[in-house]
């Protein structure tokens, strides 16, 4: 990472979870976006602008018609049902998208 | 909307999808940093150094967003509203949200994030206010500029807040206002507590 991107990604490189090393993993790793929109694409946003590669399924709301789920390299890692209501429908994207990165940085380290 | 930043832009997104009536007032006197950008996704490189809160509204392309690059103080001319949201990141610009919503009698929604927690409160105007939950000191503690912060949590902070709001509009009683609600990003858990019963024993002069 240049300076620039050191300070584009500075707020997650202070979090022990994340640091240096896992931001740079994070720069690397392309993951795949697929269900139902309008939350696939808030999916899509907030993953690209934590640092990661983000593609999107061609077909995006019939794979999944209730809500979205990511995957890297084809394999599924997290699915994420979403309710009706907007509110908790962000809320629950919110909190399912963090786990994602957490377990996604612990499965990059390990590799 | 005070604030157009990591929660405020969310927010304000999700409130034009889900108010469809609503119409929004986003005060934000920063300018977008490159910093902002993990998790403030309505912004992007080209915007850097310009006002957040025009930026939002441009990115948003909705006519109900009313953008004012201001600071939120003392010198500040509210406008009228019915509900005012929090997207600041310091106790001086809610204690100053909450000033005016304590003369005016209405409702406001208090909100932060850092690292990978945040909290939520729907704040009535007869109820728990600020130091009922804190403390009157309300000591300054670690900011996102120090601890880091989650995007994905902030937007998770967010939702907590705009499903509170739509609990209001359906019914101003329920018991689910009167409730902090504590996010916690690892595990991807909500919990909430209840917050005290009675009227607020402080004064705001």
């Amino acid at each position: 990472m240049d300076d620039a991107l050191l300070d584009q990604y500075s707020r997650q490189i202070l979090l022990d979870d994340v640091g240096y090393d896992g931001q740079e993993l994070l720069l690397r790793t392309t993951v795949e976006v697929e269900g139902l929109e309008p939350f696939r694409g808030w999916a899509q946003r907030y993953l690209a602008a934590a640092g990661l590669q983000v593609s999107v399924a061609p077909e995006p709301g019939e794979s999944f018609p209730n809500g979205v789920r990511v995957l890297v390299a084809g394999r599924l890692i997290r699915e994420i049902p979403l309710p009706g209501n907007w509110g908790e429908a962000l809320n629950r994207l919110g909190l399912d998208l963090a786990v994602f990165l957490l377990d996604l940085l612990g499965e990059l380290e390990g590799v | 909307m005070v604030g157009a930043g990591a929660i405020g832009s969310p927010l304000a997104a999700g409130l034009v999808s889900a108010l469809p009536e609503a119409e929004i007032i986003v005060v934000d006197g920063d300018l977008v940093e490159r910093s902002n950008l993990p998790r403030q996704p309505w912004f992007s490189l080209k915007d850097l150094g310009r006002p957040k809160a025009r930026v939002l509204a441009e990115a948003l392309g909705s006519k109900r967003i009313y953008p004012r690059v201001e600071r939120v103080d003392e010198a500040f001319a509210w406008p009228r509203v019915d509900l005012v949201m929090d997207g600041t990141d310091n106790w001086a610009a809610r204690l100053t949200i909450q000033k005016f919503a304590r003369h005016t009698g209405i409702p406001w929604l208090f909100s932060g994030a850092v690292r990978w927690e945040g909290q939520v409160a729907w704040m009535a105007p007869e109820g728990p206010c600020l130091a009922c939950l804190f403390g009157s000191e309300l000591t300054e503690g670690l900011r996102c500029f120090e601890a880091g912060v989650v995007g994905m949590v902030t937007l998770a902070v967010a939702g907590q807040a705009l499903a509170l709001a739509q609990k209001w509009l359906i019914d101003p009683k329920s018991a689910e206002l009167h409730r902090l609600y504590l996010l916690e990003g690892r595990q991807g858990r909500i919990w909430s507590v209840g917050l005290p019963q009675g009227r607020c024993p402080h004064i705001y002069g």
